[in-house]
């Protein structure tokens, strides 16, 4: 195999970006109300060169308050779901890890239906809760996996496992036994919504989160490397396992609770596109992590345009669309592998 | 290196790995040279995703402050009202376009004689008949926010009973004015269509509804006034089995027809036991459906079931089948509402000229109770 070059990163991310923007025209494109191809260029192009003011009237309406920042949500929904899955892979030494799997959805999950409960009317309230909920589960998960002070990663995943049976066996006796009407909005979330349109000020929370968690998850990307041959082994080659381990497990939880918290529990990303990523372009970390972040970025986008424009005006939620396409095309890449 | 694991996917999950830039020992030049070369291609490639996303979070941005002045420019006149789940609305006066996200709010509209200002309304909005020719936004739970600004409303209305607070927080957000109705009891149905008809410039047609829907109870009242209220069971859901709860319109509604649900539960929509239904063994089983036929199906597929044989008012096919309207906090509940009160207590109407009553594909097992179909006049 050839040794990882600047060029190579830098081709396969320029590669992946193009995609990335074609997926985004065809976003915007899409939807309950048609726009023609000549209008969106039209009016992409005062957006993007500053004359906002000349905007249609329906345009600033639907494309700039809503489509747009709804389809951003979900390059960042993707993005993050998709390294922190890269990443619990590495630090779990387990192809199955993922956020979902790990039980932090349903942590976060939880966290919405006790906030719906105690203060329904406060607007930040629910993501800030999903973020409690899911970073207390992963601390949570993270303490039950531990084994003689060793993190040990089947225990860890048993943990999770565990874990998420539990917290959703405790949404569902709230839901049963409570009497509050808001808590029907908690079976849509569970399946993961990108529809509820943010406050500009948590896009923001979400992009800086991103980056900061992507970036020192990135610092120890050859360490994750040699991480995945064994921790002892790692530990010989010279890396510091601990603190390696440490950082990558806050970021990632924090990727997992900053996506959760905006958009509900989407499943598969995490474990997905990861793998699919490793299959296409190998699984040098040092390049896997920005492929799997533009990967769920391009997939997260693409299932939400379609949950968006299957039966419109109607919705579906993204995380049965983020299922359905993506269980059988992994199946395929799998099964081509093998043949 | 440690024996490498049997797993298929872990194997190839770790067969991918290359460890090329520490398994060399000694450090040479050239490695060196390679290291660099890597951390380097680490920083711009991270870079270089950075810029790209940071491009594309800037496009919204730019825009923001444009759109809200244009917003607040917009508006002439508002009225500062608190909805009935206790939000402050300024809604714009006056309202010209009206969205509804609920099939009870769209024939509220229609009844106030606004149909004209309704410019859209959910899929499941199928009464009057012109409801359907508005332009649907989705249904009531997850409507398309898209659909909704391009119909540009004046007001969205909602209702705590089937939207989500989700759906309200994400309008307000995109500067929409929704009201949102919470009727609990029959007598709040009323005042909210009184509230909505003065919110909404009909308050002359809204104040003639509510008074005829109040004579109309309060006959009812009078004839039921000393006969005793039949126990019954108002089925939402077969299977599960879900009733309602005693804080919903429908408690009050069985009430007002001189029934008594026996379940009488703080949540709203409890999944219920067979057991406590058959220990408790209502005189009625109560439906609201506009597919009269499939309940029927259902009743026959039911009286095969063990558990369910035992169930004394299925047995005696002592069944009600009411339409939608009795699910829908509306006007037109009262229709039902009576509907009802005839069917229970027909001793009470008995002065009267006979009902039109449908019988809808009466089960094989004698027919003794007639059946009520949505086409069923009112009185």
């Amino acid at each position: 195999m050839k040794p990882l070059t600047l060029a190579h990163v830098l081709r396969v991310c320029a590669l992946l970006f193009v995609v990335l923007l074609a997926v985004v025209l065809l976003a915007l494109r899409l939807g309950a109300v048609p726009f023609s191809l000549g209008d969106l260029a039209q009016n992409l192009w005062w957006l993007v060169s500053g004359h906002s003011e000349k905007l249609s009237t329906d345009f600033r309406l639907i494309m700039v308050d809503i489509r747009l920042p709804r389809i951003l949500l979900g390059i960042f929904v993707g993005a993050a779901l998709s390294v922190a899955g890269a990443s619990f892979q590495a630090l779990l030494r387990n192809p199955l890890a993922d956020p979902y799997v790990l039980g932090v959805s349903n942590g976060a999950a939880l966290g919405v239906l006790i906030a719906l409960l105690l203060a329904p009317a406060l607007p930040l309230m629910t993501p800030l809760a999903a973020f409690l909920g899911a970073t207390a589960t992963i601390s949570a998960v993270y303490l039950l996996g531990r084994r003689q002070g060793q993190l040990d990663s089947s225990t860890l995943l048993l943990a999770g496992i565990i874990t998420a049976s539990f917290l959703s066996a405790i949404i569902m006796f709230l839901m049963t036994t409570l009497a509050s009407r808001d808590l029907r909005g908690i079976a849509f979330w569970l399946m993961g919504d990108l529809s509820t349109a943010l406050p500009r000020g948590l896009l923001w929370v979400l992009v800086v989160g991103f980056f900061s968690a992507t970036g020192a998850i990135y610092t120890t990307a050859s360490d994750l490397n040699l991480l995945l041959a064994g921790e002892r082994e790692a530990m010989h080659l010279g890396v510091d396992v601990t603190r390696v381990k440490l950082v990558v497990y806050i970021s990632a939880s924090v990727l997992t609770g900053l996506a959760v918290s905006v958009s509900g529990a989407i499943g598969y990303v995490g474990l997905l596109v990861p793998h699919l990523m490793r299959m296409l372009f190998g699984s040098d970390y040092r390049l896997l992590i920005p492929t799997s972040a533009l990967g769920g970025a391009i997939a997260v986008v693409l299932a939400d345009t379609l949950a968006r424009t299957v039966v419109a005006p109607t919705e579906l939620p993204v995380g049965a669309m983020t299922a359905m396409a993506g269980a059988p095309f992994f199946i395929y890449l799998l099964r081509r592998r093998l043949a | 290196m440690g024996a490498r694991p049997t797993l298929f996917l872990w194997g190839f999950f770790y067969r991918q790995c290359e460890f090329r830039e520490r398994d060399a020992a000694p450090v040479t030049r050239k490695a060196r040279i390679a290291g660099v070369a890597a951390r380097r291609a680490q920083i711009c490639a991270l870079g270089a995703f950075a810029l790209g996303i940071g491009l594309l979070t800037l496009l919204p941005a730019s825009a923001a402050a444009a759109q809200s002045a244009a917003a607040s420019a917009s508006r002439v006149s508002t009225q500062q009202v608190t909805d009935e789940a206790g939000r402050a609305v300024r809604v714009p006066q006056p309202v010209r376009r009206i969205v509804s996200l609920a099939p009870n709010l769209t024939e509220t509209i229609f009844a106030l004689g606004l149909g004209d200002a309704l410019v859209g309304d959910t899929d499941y909005c199928d009464y009057p008949a012109e409801a359907l020719k508005k332009a649907h936004v989705g249904g009531p739970i997850n409507p398309s926010f898209e659909k909704i600004m391009a119909l540009h409303p004046d007001l969205v209305l909602a209702t705590s009973a089937i939207n989500r607070l989700a759906t309200v927080q994400a309008l307000e957000r995109l500067g929409v004015a929704v009201y949102v109705t919470d009727p609990r009891t029959v007598e709040q149905v009323l005042s909210s269509t009184g509230r909505l008809g003065r919110l909404l410039g009909a308050s002359e047609q809204a104040a003639t509804i509510v008074a005829a829907l109040h004579d109309r109870l309060e006959q009812l009242r009078q004839r039921l006034s000393g006969s005793g209220p039949r126990s019954v069971l108002f089925i939402t859901w077969v299977d599960p089995l879900v009733s309602v709860g005693r804080n919903t319109f429908l408690a009050d509604a069985l009430h007002l027809a001189g029934a008594r649900s026996v379940i009488e539960t703080p949540q709203d929509w409890p999944n219920i036991s067979l057991e406590e239904v058959l220990h408790q063994q209502p005189e009625y089983l109560i439906f609201s459906s506009n597919e009269p036929e499939q309940i029927q199906r259902q009743l026959a597929e039911l009286r095969g079931r063990q558990g369910w044989q035992g169930l004394e008012a299925l047995r005696q096919n002592r069944i009600v089948i009411l339409s939608e309207a009795f699910s829908r906090p509306a006007p037109r509940l009262l229709d039902t509402i009576e509907q009802l009160a005839r069917a229970l207590h027909p001793d009470r109407f008995a002065s009267e000229r006979p009902v039109t009553l449908h019988r809808v594909a009466p089960p094989p097992a004698a027919s003794l109770f007639p059946v009520f179909s949505p086409a069923a006049g009112a009185l």
